[in-house]
């Protein structure tokens, strides 16, 4: 079934550039996608639509049947609560504890302190970090900060999760693993779009688009 | 309003007990990250304690002085001389009749022998009594107008008192009077002028250093963002820690203002005293500690409200920033 649906999405910012043309696409329940694409080919943009954090200039962008563009500023912030998004950099909040940056998810649905403890517990051994709960992000490697993130983005069980180059920051291997961690989501039906710039990493990949130069056009991007 | 659009997912419900937790916990996240930056933290707080002793200060010694202030019109005197040839009796009768006047608080007479002798004294001339042959100097009657009588009602009394038969003049300098209301108003002007530029001073300083350590922490508010999070917990940890800025300033400019205090009691007394009043400079009052403090962590707040919100629109406008 599908869940993310992008018909004929084209984004233009504030001082006229259009990074995105023409941009159509879906993805399926459970599946891994990966975008790939030059740097400055509009992959962060993309994910920042599916956010909400931009309104496209063209087209429609649906989510679990729903169409997301039409939504207010209050059900955005409503609807990011169910997505989980990790970035490459600047993910943790660098002054609350593992423990914190992971429960945060849960403590904006209100959920009862037991409950965040057990949940947090159990995800944080999911991603192999069980034990780092009262250690400040600082004091973790880029690795495992990301795990963080990653930990953060699953407590909530999202049925989306958006990943904007992850592993941009890891060595090949340990990026592996966190590609790995994101694939082991699709198992329970969740649907991951992740952003890369390296191109051996779609091999994780159910399915992938690449976004390159629209034809026609001064410095957008298409899928192809 | 209500947002009709229909939404991928059903909103989670919050109850009253989660906003307890929020809060419990936004306190304590200001508490640890002040200490985490305690350097910050005590800049922010003295930037906020100075901007607010300024006025606090000026109010401290305004109301101290007023006292002073107060003091002077029971002082405000002046002296009626009685012609040479006027009799006690007529005298006594004239300086029963001024004491009756309903402007007057109190008047005193100086015998023309008495004064002779002090003014001697005074002059370091004692031997003086014996060569004169008739003591110059008249009976004189000293008088104390009432509290809260104007210079036009003292003009009003001493005419009346010239009029009398026994009173030779009566020595009274209306411009003195004049020119010292004028400074004392222009005195108070000024005094509320300045107090209302520190105190615009402390709006602008403690708004200013509660958006710099905010500043500092914006990132913090793109994650929230991101993640979803409403404004209003977005906003809970920064208000508390600009809650807490601004109390502790709010404390430091109560302790900065008893050290000046401190130092400027002893001439401040002496004047004080030269008015016949007495007071203990030294410690504050209790309540006027807390208005202190309770303005500082109202500055404090106000300022990380302001502060975030005007991040949370940025983020809002625009993404990229």
């Amino acid at each position: 079934m599908k869940i993310i649906e992008f018909n004929g999405v084209d984004h233009v910012f504030p001082d006229g550039t259009m990074p995105l043309q023409n941009i159509s696409l879906s993805i399926e329940e459970g599946a891994l996608h990966f975008i790939v694409g030059p740097s400055g080919s509009g992959k962060t943009t993309l994910l920042n639509l599916l956010l909400g954090l931009y309104q496209p200039a063209v087209g429609e962008i649906w989510v679990n049947e729903c169409n997301i563009c039409i939504l207010s500023e209050r059900q955005l912030t409503l609807y990011r609560q169910h997505l989980g998004a990790i970035f490459q950099q600047n993910n943790l909040i660098p002054h609350r504890t593992v423990f914190e940056n992971v429960a945060m998810r849960l403590w904006l649905r209100g959920t009862e302190r037991k409950e965040v403890h057990q949940r947090v517990v159990t995800v944080l051994g999911e991603v192999g970090l069980r034990g780092f709960e009262d250690v400040l992000p600082l004091h973790l490697s880029s690795g495992d900060q990301q795990r963080v993130a990653i930990a953060r983005a699953l407590i909530t069980r999202p049925r989306i999760i958006v990943a904007d180059e992850p592993t941009g920051n890891l060595d090949r291997q340990l990026a592996g693993s966190v590609t790995e961690l994101l694939k082991l989501q699709t198992t329970l039906g969740v649907a991951v779009i992740m952003v890369s710039h390296d191109e051996e990493l779609t091999k994780y990949a159910d399915t992938t688009s690449r976004l390159e130069p629209a034809p026609n056009t001064l410095g957008a991007s298409t899928l192809m | 309003m209500f947002d009709r659009n229909p939404m991928p997912w059903p909103r989670t419900k919050r109850n009253r007990r989660a906003w307890i937790r929020d809060h419990v916990r936004f306190c304590k996240e200001a508490l640890r990250h002040m200490l985490l930056h305690v350097v910050m933290t005590f800049f922010v707080m003295l930037l906020i304690g100075v901007s607010i002793a300024l006025p606090s200060g000026l109010w401290v010694i305004r109301d101290y002085l007023s006292y002073a202030d107060l003091a002077w019109p029971t002082e405000r005197g002046f002296n009626t001389f009685f012609r040479n040839d006027a009799s006690e009796t007529q005298i006594s009768s004239t300086a029963q009749t001024i004491r009756n006047h309903g402007f007057v608080s109190e008047a005193f007479l100086i015998p023309k022998n008495v004064a002779l002798q002090e003014f001697l004294t005074a002059a370091d001339l004692p031997d003086l009594t014996d060569r004169m042959p008739e003591n110059p100097l008249p009976h004189t009657l000293t008088v104390f107008v009432k509290e809260n009588i104007q210079v036009h009602e003292i003009e009003t009394l001493t005419d009346f008192i010239r009029q009398l038969d026994t009173v030779d003049q009566v020595s009274y300098d209306t411009q003195i009077i004049v020119r010292f209301s004028a400074i004392h108003t222009i005195f108070n002007r000024l005094l509320w002028v300045v107090a209302g530029t520190f105190c615009l001073f402390a709006l602008f300083v403690s708004a200013s250093a509660v958006r710099i350590a905010i500043e500092s922490r914006f990132h913090e508010i793109r994650i929230l963002h991101v993640i979803g999070s409403p404004r209003r917990i977005t906003r809970g940890p920064f208000l508390w820690c600009g809650f807490m800025y601004g109390a502790l300033g709010g404390i430091l400019a109560a302790v900065l203002l008893t050290l000046v205090l401190i130092y400027v009691e002893e001439p401040l007394g002496t004047l004080t005293a030269s008015y016949g009043v007495r007071r203990d400079l030294q410690n504050l009052d209790w309540s006027f500690v807390g208005i202190v403090c309770s303005v500082g962590a109202l500055l404090g707040l106000s300022s990380a409200l302001y502060s975030t919100s005007r991040h949370l629109q940025r983020v809002t406008r625009n993404w990229e920033i």
